[in-house]
């Protein structure tokens, strides 16, 4: 018997507690649902579901086969992602720390410009190298400095700040002035980064307070209801720092080179990539 | 509940250092702990306690009388901060207050004078007699660092530490890897304690009194702020690299070795948050190894 075709309407079914829900939801008719059903009850020799008049009720011992059940579905289509990698030698899966907001759409259309497909992930950048290290990803944008070992990285690129959220004007302003926390990524993300910021936030007159937020949208959120400040690539919509003392530094970091996939033409993303990045 | 190496990684990843620990109790029942402690890493000055307790089996062996005395001319002498380096006139000196020195201060005029004196080969040949594998001493601090000059765009060593302090780049070096520079592993170190702590000559109390004098505690002492608790000593700095090794004596306990090298993310030069992250280290891999003598 197919075994994923019936997982597939078992998972349906116990989902949608109703034979009828759970054909529309597969793109079936009712009649081969319940004789899928069915066949995997004789198949395994037990009842999956108790049908009275009314509803479809889940057994006991459907229950403890469901996870199991979608264990083996998600499996399957772990290993159809994998193949299909295979299929589309274009494809980047890069990974970009979630702190490059301002930057991440230049990057992407930089390579996208390349005539590569890119699958892009947003994450903090230890995690981004972890999951480079494990094959997740083919590429990834981290900020310096951190811990690189077992992976090749590339030269760090120094890029310049803006301030957002202070007192209103444009011209410069000085970091002693600020009063206000700044609105930053949790340190959990990038520990080396996060305590290099505080130690540059004292050193050049800040109190060094940070208020740690998720996302960028909740960091924006924060700074437009008054409550911090925060850095920001773009010079149109920040205010420059005297000294320019908050560089955000980025490196390009891939896995070395006897773990590349011979498919993806690395150069062509270290190239992309570069391009991509404000200076 | 997580492993002792589970929480060191933790731990390490949470101070932005790559990290190498080896703990082992110097008594009782076999015990000991360790996260990657087999791994090779360039050593920086922990060189000088091999060196050390070599001096001291040669001195046991009748080789060198510790009482002879050393010239230090002040011309040529290698660069430091402390000890003899430090000073800017002749010396004079005996072999076991140099090593006291050396040890103590981390002396690089010291330690020069005397790996000139000992040799490298004879060093090298010394360490292959004993139980480890994968530590090499190729060279003294001054060439060290000359070869960071080097490598970093010429002029006088002198230069070197600042170069590897550059924050806006990732400054490499041959010293940074363990195959060409001078290199060890945790686990080798608590080796090496272990022996020298075992050694019954007088010149072997006058390399572990010098590490019970060591002039700061700020690393893996920092994890032990009891005035009853000794901490024996070495430490080893070079650009990211920041190690200590040391013997822990807790009064009326089985003395326990441990090993912390670190690598560290940041380029800058003064770092206490690592160094206060060594001795967590050191207090996580020590605490389950207690126990009464």
């Amino acid at each position: 018997m197919d075994l994923l075709r019936h997982l597939s309407y078992f998972a349906a079914v116990a989902e949608h507690r109703h034979f009828g829900d759970a054909a529309a939801s597969l793109g079936i008719t009712q009649p081969p649902l319940s004789q899928g059903i069915q066949r995997l009850e004789r198949q395994w020799g037990v009842r999956l579901f108790e049908r009275n008049a009314r509803k479809v009720q889940i057994t006991d011992v459907g229950v403890a086969l469901l996870a199991g059940t979608h264990e083996v579905l998600r499996q399957a289509d772990d290993l159809g992602d994998l193949a299909s990698i295979w299929t589309s030698p274009r494809r980047v899966r890069l990974g970009l720390a979630g702190d490059l907001d301002g930057v991440v759409v230049k990057l992407v259309r930089a390579l996208v410009a390349e005539g590569l497909h890119v699958d892009p992930t947003i994450g903090g950048t230890v995690d981004l190298i972890e999951r480079l290290k494990d094959g997740e990803l083919d590429a990834v944008v981290v900020c310096h400095p951190t811990v690189v070992d077992g992976v090749w990285a590339g030269p760090v690129t120094v890029m310049q700040t803006c301030l957002i959220g202070s007192a209103p004007g444009t011209g410069t302003i000085a970091l002693s002035t600020v009063g206000l926390p700044f609105v930053v990524a949790p340190r959990r993300d990038h520990p080396s980064v996060h305590d290099q910021f505080i130690d540059a936030l004292r050193r050049h007159g800040h109190d060094g307070s940070v208020i740690e937020a998720a996302s960028a949208l909740e960091r924006d959120a924060i700074v437009a209801a008054g409550g911090g400040v925060r850095l920001t690539l773009d010079p149109t919509i920040g205010r420059p720092i005297r000294e320019q003392p908050l560089p955000i530094r980025v490196r390009t970091v891939l896995p070395v080179e006897s773990n590349r996939r011979p498919e993806v033409d690395y150069d062509k993303v270290l190239g992309a990539i570069d391009e991509g990045l404000p200076r | 509940m997580s492993t002792v190496a589970q929480q060191l990684r933790s731990r390490a990843r949470d101070a932005g250092v790559q990290a190498w620990v080896c703990a082992s109790r110097l008594g009782g029942p076999p015990a000991h702990v360790g996260l990657d402690p087999d791994d090779a890493v360039p050593m920086a000055s922990l060189y000088k306690l091999p060196l050390a307790y070599f001096w001291a089996d040669q001195v046991e062996l009748g080789l060198i009388d510790f009482h002879d005395r050393i010239a230090l001319r002040r011309t040529g002498r290698a660069p430091g901060p402390t000890g003899i380096s430090a000073l800017q006139d002749d010396v004079d000196i005996s072999h076991r207050d140099l090593v006291r020195l050396m040890i103590s201060l981390s002396d690089n005029a010291a330690a020069e004078e005397l790996l000139t004196r000992l040799g490298l080969g004879p060093l090298a040949a010394w360490l292959d007699q004993t139980q480890v594998q994968s530590t090499s001493v190729r060279r003294g601090t001054v060439e060290s660092w000359q070869i960071v000059a080097q490598q970093t765009g010429g002029g006088p060593a002198a230069m070197a530490p600042g170069r590897l302090a550059d924050i806006d780049s990732d400054v490499e070096t041959s010293e940074y890897d363990a195959a060409l520079a001078s290199a060890t592993s945790a686990a080798d170190m608590c080796r090496l304690l272990a022996g020298l702590w075992e050694s019954s000559g007088a010149a072997h109390e006058v390399v572990r009194d010098a590490m019970r004098h060591q002039a700061w505690r700020h690393r893996i002492g920092s994890g032990f702020p009891h005035d009853d608790v000794l901490i024996a000593g070495k430490t080893g700095t070079l650009g990211r690299l920041r190690h200590e090794v040391a013997v822990v004596e807790y009064p009326h306990e089985v003395p326990i070795a441990v090993a912390v090298l670190t690598s560290s993310a940041r380029a800058e030069i003064h770092q206490p948050a690592v160094d206060l992250a060594i001795g967590e280290l050191a207090r996580l891999a020590v605490r389950g190894l207690r126990l009464p003598r």
